[in-house]
Parts: structure tokens; sequence; C-alpha cells
């Protein structure tokens, strides 16, 4: 079951290598397929874990174990990727895009069940060459962006994984078991506090360059910017889900002494990451950049929430992750619609499109109201949690971020205006028609997910409640700090 | 006289050699040439692997040695089986095919030797062909620069080789490897020693700072003869530097020197490089470097070397094999022909560049985390965190090579030949899947 959920995207993007004429045809069912099998895994009764490829001293390299907040996430993942090609439909690279997509979210898939290491950090290596092809396939076909995007990860992972190496070997010289399972590398011996901070920081280096956390945020803007929106709505909605699932699941509970000492400056670096982020999107040349910087602000609040490590704030930090996914659907999915139409983002050539199109002009405002956390829609709640979690164990480095907030209410309007208001910019076209029924029918439904993640948090916010004990933020309970 | 067992892999390479080139007598017998070198390559790997764990009075075929040992016989066998296809086997097919054997005798006695005089007659078994090789009648001008230049440097290195086996038997008085008083490094004399046969060695195989040739020799000389000089000639050598690690562990500083160096300046020099071919030569000085970083790391970094060695003996089968397919002055590398006319090709060389960058899950990911392992166990943090940066930046210069569109506006012709895509598909599935069984080769090692 767990196999399949990786297997069948694969599979389906080798098929579509071999015959380019089902791709139209193929695309879409196949997403839908993916995400009921996710839904199937997240409800369903306990799916059994599935191994193979047993190697000497490795463990099971294939070793897929179910958890509710990896189906959670694989549930989000999913759940984008149909949003994701049914805005590329129009795209002439088309059948590129969707082979790129479906291995990104496979391998998305591996990297949220992997139980051994040196699994997750396969599927995590694939993650990021799929998410440069897609780069580079589409939008401005930016080469020098997509190496930048694949420079950052590759080089952070690599240190991430020698770190997870020197474990590895302590566990190995403690028990004489050599394996990468996680319960093996979780049980070693903590090291001590000096080394376990480097090692941390070399792991950060690998997870939290995927978010981006703030001193290693600078491959976002041109990666989100130049790629096609419907690449930027799957790298900035999904792939950033690994590496905050990395963070949660490998890095705290592998080195809490690590994490504990790192804790405050994962704030710090948090809230100024939000706050800087929001002067970028005030700043953004175009629509694209400004989606993009808004999308790495958020993306830092996560961070101040994930390194709270107090349970409310990885909660809401969890949270956010999803409703950030749907917004980011949301965001990229109107840039594409207004692409389509030919108009390309650059603030010269927007303006008054209102009065043109005033169904769109309206779900525009819907998501960026979204984006800047009004209540009632999607992230509010994930914000609210995990500044509120956060402002309890370090109050200064919250207040910086909610002036990061305050700021992106700014940003929003200032872009909104831009677009929107104001007389008709006479470089557009008279003729430039509203919303079609497939895009209407796409807006709606991500709308109503917003609205429903708004109103409703708990089902979602339930998903997190059993997974605490085993991934250990409760553990230190924010007793070392605050409180 | 009974002839010792670990003798029968040279001896059937030998005889082999000799009859190779009688083939050239009639134009009919040969065509056959290549062909009968490739089964005996073949044969040669089967008998070493039968030989494996003997030892005799010169050469012990220990577990490293009988790894690379099988993988220099059916390496050899490849680039025949290959070269048969090639325009440059027209002429005098039979030399050649003799020619090549005597590599695959040189390298086949430099990783199984037990003394210093069977290294030195092993390197030069395999230097000399390669003078007449690089320049094979065929073959452009710039060919005959690259073979003076390899001349050159070849002579310095056995010189250098050779002062360095008089230096050490001035220590010890003594040319086995593990000579009879205990120990090879006993004095200054025998630590001069090793240090100038680790210079030769270096020089045969590019290791920075004595890398200087490579670039020129790699981009001048036909590809066929880069593909045996890289996947035969210096596998030989990275197995006489495994010979010599292993029986000096205790002093492992000049190894992991020249690593670091090696890595660095063969990274940053490839990343400035244009040309593919140039490109591909400053990468091998880079792959060195990673290579000595496992021998630096003391005893368990001798089975990661002998694995990286294999993996880098493979990899460089895999990505000069698509290109000794193109023309010989081809700058970039044509990839929408080289698609349309040969995909298996094409697939394999896209494969051996990410391979080569070490992008999990091809087979250079698991032998370069092979090396990190040792590293760390070793305690060589800052060997092991430069060789994670450098691999990273590596991604800078291979992935370019993958999707740079050829600028070119001709369309180059292809060489063809029917075998070489059953080639490029056995590749492809070593790459892919070989690491399944490294672990089982461990066990063996």
């Amino acid at each position: 079951m767990l196999s399949a959920l990786i297997l069948w995207p694969w599979l389906v993007a080798l098929w579509l290598a071999g015959r380019a004429q089902d791709s139209h045809r193929l695309a879409v069912p196949a997403a839908l397929f993916e995400l009921l099998l996710a839904l199937a895994v997240l409800f369903g009764a306990d799916t059994p874990d599935s191994r193979a490829l047993h190697l000497p001293l490795l463990g099971y390299l294939w070793y897929l174990q179910n958890s509710s907040l990896g189906a959670t996430l694989a549930v989000t993942a999913a759940a984008l990727l149909p949003f994701a090609l049914l805005f590329a439909w129009r795209l002439e690279e088309f059948r590129g895009f969707t082979i790129a997509a479906l291995v990104l979210v496979g391998a998305l898939m591996g990297t949220f069940f992997s139980q051994n290491f040196l699994g997750f950090y396969l599927f995590y290596e694939i993650v990021a060459l799929s998410g440069a092809w897609m780069i580079l396939i589409g939008g401005d076909r930016d080469r020098a962006a997509a190496l930048r995007f694949l420079l950052y990860t590759v080089g952070g992972s690599l240190l991430l994984l020698v770190a997870v190496l020197y474990l590895y070997l302590r566990s190995g010289n403690t028990n004489g078991i050599y394996t990468f399972s996680w319960t093996h590398l979780a049980a070693a011996a903590a090291p001590d506090p000096d080394l376990a901070w480097w090692l941390f920081l070399a792991m950060l280096a690998g997870l939290a360059v995927k978010l981006p956390l703030f001193p290693l945020h600078s491959w976002a803007g041109p990666a989100y910017g130049r790629a096609a929106p419907p690449a930027s709505m799957l790298l900035s909605g999904a792939a950033v889900l690994a590496g905050a699932y990395g963070l949660i699941h490998w890095a705290i509970p592998l080195l809490p002494l690590g994490a504990l000492h790192f804790a405050p400056y994962g704030i710090l670096l948090g809230a100024i990451g939000t706050l800087y982020a929001a002067f970028l999107a005030l700043d953004a040349p175009n629509l694209r950049r400004f989606a993009a910087w808004v999308s790495v602000s958020h993306m830092n609040l996560v961070a101040i929430g994930l390194f709270a490590l107090q349970e409310q704030a990885v909660h809401g930090a969890l949270f956010l992750l999803v409703a950030h996914a749907v917004l980011a659907a949301g965001l990229f999915g109107v840039i594409a619609i207004l692409e389509a139409r030919g108009l390309p983002g650059h603030w010269d050539a927007l303006g008054g499109l209102f009065r043109q199109t005033p169904q769109l002009g309206a779900w525009m405002l819907f998501f960026f109201l979204t984006g800047m956390g009004l209540p009632g829609l999607a992230n509010f709640p994930g914000e609210f949690l995990s500044l509120a979690g956060a402002f309890r164990v370090s109050p200064w480095p919250a207040a910086i971020a909610a002036l990061g907030i305050l700021l992106s209410v700014v940003v929003f309007l200032r872009a909104y205006e831009r677009v929107m208001l104001g007389p008709l910019n006479p470089g557009i076209a008279r003729g430039t028609g509203d919303l079609a029924g497939r895009e209407l029918a796409l807006l709606w439904a991500l709308g109503l997910l917003c609205l429903w993640l708004g109103l409703d948090p708990q089902p979602l916010l339930g998903q997190f409640q059993g997974l605490l004990p085993v991934h250990s933020a409760v553990l230190f309970g924010g007793v070392a700090h605050g409180h | 006289m009974a002839i010792e067992a670990s003798l029968e892999p040279l001896i059937l390479v030998g005889a082999a050699t000799i009859i190779a080139f009688f083939f050239d007598l009639s134009r009919h017998l040969a065509r056959w040439a290549p062909g009968f070198g490739a089964l005996t390559a073949i044969l040669t790997a089967a008998a070493v692997f039968h030989s494996r764990l003997t030892l005799g009075a010169g050469f012990y075929w220990d577990s490293s040695a009988s790894v690379l040992g099988a993988y220099l016989g059916l390496a050899t066998a490849a680039v025949l089986v290959f070269t048969a296809g090639h325009p440059l086997a027209r002429r005098l097919p039979g030399a050649l095919t003799g020619l090549s054997l005597t590599v695959l005798l040189g390298a086949l006695c430099l990783v199984s030797s037990q003394t210093l005089l069977g290294l030195f007659v092993g390197l030069e078994l395999q230097v000399l062909p390669f003078f007449a090789l690089l320049a094979w009648p065929g073959s452009r001008r710039v060919a005959l620069e690259a073979a003076t230049k390899y001349a050159l440097l070849a002579g310095l290195a056995s010189a250098l080789f050779g002062l360095g086996v008089a230096t050490l038997f001035l220590g010890n008085g003594s040319l086995a490897l593990i000579p009879p008083a205990g120990s090879l490094l006993t004095g200054f004399a025998s630590h001069l020693g090793l240090l100038l046969l680790y210079a030769a060695l270096a020089f045969e195989l590019a290791v920075a700072p004595f890398h200087t040739w490579v670039a020129d020799i790699y981009e001048g000389a036909p590809a066929p003869i880069v593909l045996l000089l890289g996947a035969v000639a210096k596998v030989g050598i990275l197995g006489a530097w495994i010979d010599l690690a292993s029986v000096s562990e205790s002093w492992t500083t000049p190894l992991w020197v020249l690593a670091a160096i090696s890595m660095v300046a063969g990274n940053l020099l490839a990343l400035r490089s244009q040309r593919i071919r140039r490109l591909m030569g400053y990468s091998a000085v880079a792959h060195a470097g990673y290579f000595l970083a496992a021998l630096g790391a003391g005893p368990l970094g001798i089975v990661a070397a002998t694995v990286y060695a294999l993996a880098y003996g493979l990899m460089h089968l895999a990505s000069f094999l698509p290109l000794a397919v193109l023309p010989e002055d081809s700058h970039g590398i044509p990839w929408k022909v080289l698609r349309q006319r040969q995909p298996v090709l094409a697939g394999l060389l896209a494969l051996a560049l990410l391979s080569l960058a070490g992008m999990p899950p091809s087979i250079g990911f698991f032998a370069k985390l092979g090396v990190l392992v040792v590293a760390i166990h070793a305690g060589l943090w800052p060997l092991a965190v430069l060789l994670a940066l450098m691999s990273a930046l590596s991604f800078a210069y291979y992935l370019p090579a993958i999707w740079r569109a050829d600028s070119s506006e001709r369309s180059p012709v292809l060489h063809h030949a029917s075998s070489w895509s059953y080639l490029g598909a056995l590749g492809i599935v070593v790459l892919l899947l070989g690491w399944i069984g490294l672990p089982a080769l461990l066990t063996v090692l």
C-alpha cells in the first residue's frame, strides 16, 4: 500500500515518457488516484509496513512505515498535484512538467514514510533533482536558477548525510548493529553538547534549506520566481513539506540536545526571516517574485513554530504547512491564470484589472486575505498557534515575527492595488476574459478548502495530537526555556 | 614443473597477447582479433576469480586484488568489444588488441604484486603500449601531441618510481612489499622511498598537483584509447596504490593531504572548463582525490577504496563509451542527435554523469557514501566535510553538461555499431542497480 503510493506516480511517469500522446488523458486521473491512495493510507486501518532490499550494514533500504504526520503531509502533497496539473494544462511543456511532477510527488511520498535514513536521503535527493528539472523545463527556463536551487539543496543535504553518518557509526560502535533505521539512530547515545551543536547545524543545513530558513533563503526568489507558476506551486507547497518533515522527524528526535540549544537561535532566525522576506516581497519586481517571497515569509513562521519545541507551536506550524500548501496553490494558480491571458506579471503591465475580470479579482482578494491571515481562513489558525506558542517561549523574537505578519498585510494590499485597482493599464487588451469554467471550478475547490481549514481546524489539528509522543517535541515540554 | 596458481591469469593474458599480434598477418583473420581479445579477457577474469586468495612467491590475489582483477578483465573485454565496431580498429586490429591486452597484463601485475619489482614491471607494461596507442594510425594530429606529452610524463613517473624502489631497498634491504624484517616503513630512507612511489603513482593517476597533463590527453587522444586508459590503466594504478597503502597503514598523512588538494583542484578546474572532454579529465582528478580520501582513513579505508576504484572504473566506462561515439573534435554533447540515433547510449551518458556527481541511487553515490563513512570513522572531520562540499560543487558542472544545449549548427555524424546498444543497456543496469551487489562484494572482501 505504502509502496504503491511511491511506485504508482513513478510508473505513470515512465509510461508517459514512452508515450507522449497520453499525457493529457492520463495525467489528472493518475493524480486523483494518487490522492485516493493517500487518503486510504490516512484513514484506512493500520497499514502494514513494507520492507524490501535488506542490505548488510545499511538495513532495509526500502522500509516504509505509516505515521499520522507522514500520512497527513502525503495527502497534502497528493492533493496539490491535480491542481498543479490542471493549472499547467495549457502549457506547451505539459508532458515534461507532468513527468517531473509525478516523479517529485512519488519521491515526496518516500520521504514521508521512510523509516531508514538512507531511504529518506535517496528520496530527498530525487525531490531536489526533479524540482530542478521542473524549474528548467518551464517558465523562463532559467538554468542559473535551477542550478542554484540544486546546489543549495544538494550541498546542504550532503552535510546532513555527514552528520547522520556520525550517529550511524556511533550507534553501530556501541551495539554492533550497523543500520540506518530510525529506531537505532534515535537510540544512539547522545553525543556531547558541543558536538551535538555542530551536528545539529549540519542537519539543519540540509533540511532547513528546503523551507528555506532565513540565511539559506536566497535560492527561493529565483527558483519560485523564474519557474512556471504550476511548478512554483509544487515547489513552494509540496517540496517544502519534505524539509519540515525532516526537521521534525529526523533532526529533532536524533539530536534532542542540539535542537534544544539551537532553539532560541532558530526562533530568532525564523523571526528575522519572516520580517525580511516580507520586505523582499514589498520590493518584488513582479507578481511571481512577490508570491515567492510571501511563501518564504510564511515558511519562516513555520520554522518559528517548530523551534519553539512546544506542543501548541508545533501544532500551529504543522497546520500552517498544510494551509500554506493550499494558499500556494491559490496564489500561483491566480498567477497562472493571469499568465494564460498573456499578462506576465510585471507591475508596469498590470493595473485596473478588476473591472475587466471581476470574478478573478474577487478570488485574488480571497487568497490575498488568506495570506494575510484573516481569521476564518486557512492561514489564521496556524499563524496564531505558532506565534502564541513561540511567544510563551521567547517573546521578543515572536514580537518581531508579529511585525512581519503586520507588514505582510501591507504587502498583500499593495500588490492587490497594483494589479486590480486604479485605471485600466493601457497595455491590457480590452477583451481580456474573465474566469472560464475549469479555472472557476479549480478556484472554488481551493477556496472551499481554505474556508474549511479556517473555520474548522480541529479535524486537522486532531491528526497531530497522536504524533507528539512519538515525535519528541513534547518530550521537552518547553521545560528548558521559558515557562 | 607445476605452475603457481597465482600466476595462471598472468600467463593466460601473456600468451594471448603474443598470439593476438599474429592476427594481423591475414586480413580475414584480423577481423576476429578484438573478439579473440575480449574472449581472453573474460577468461582472465574467470581465472582471477579461480585463483583468488592464492598466495604465490611474487603475487598475491588478496580480496581487493581479486575483485579489481576480475573487474579489469571484464572492463578490457568491454573496451575491446566496443573498439571492434569503432573506425579506429580498421588499421592493425591485431596489434591494437595485443597492446590492449598488454595494458591488462600490466594492470593485473599492479593490483596483485607483492614485490616492488613486480609493481615496476607492471607499471612499465601498462605505460609503454600507450605510447603507440595514443597516436594510433587514423587519429588526429593532436593525438600525436597527446602521445608525446604522455611519453614525457610516463618517463618521468617511471624514473621516480625506480628511484623510489631503490630508496626503499636502501632503507629495508628488501624488495618485498612486506619485508622479512616486518614493516615497510623503518626509517627515513623508506619514508622517502614511499613518498617517491606515491609521486610516481600520482603522476600516472593525475592527482593534483601532478595533474597538468590530464586534460590535454583526455581531449587529444582517440576516445576508445581514453576509454582504455581510464577504465583499465588507471584502475590498475589505483590497485597498486591500495597495495602500497595497505602495507604502510601507520603513515597516512601524505594520502589525505594529496586527497584534499586533488579534490579542490580537480573540481575547481572542471568547473571552469568548457569542453566536455577536458571537463571529464579534470573531474577524474577530483575522483582520484575521493579515492585517496578513502585510503587516507586507515585499515577500513582499504575496503572503501577498493569499492571506489571499482565504481570509478565503471563510471569511466559508462561516460566515455557514449563519448567515443561522437566525432573526435566535438566540444559539447549533441544531445538531440545522440538521443535520436543512439537512445540507449544517450541514457547511459546522462546516468553516468549523474553517477559521477554522486546522485543517489546510482553506484557513484554508494561509493562516495563508503568514503564518507570511513573518513568519519577515522575522525577525519575536515576531510569528510570537504568531500561533501566538493561533491556538491561537482553538481555545478556535471548537470550543465547534461542540460546544456549543443551550440554547433551542423549535426554531427555519429559512429555506429549494432553491438553498442547492448553494451549501453548493460552499463545502465550496472550503474543503476550495481550497488545492490556491493554489500555482497563487501562480505567477500
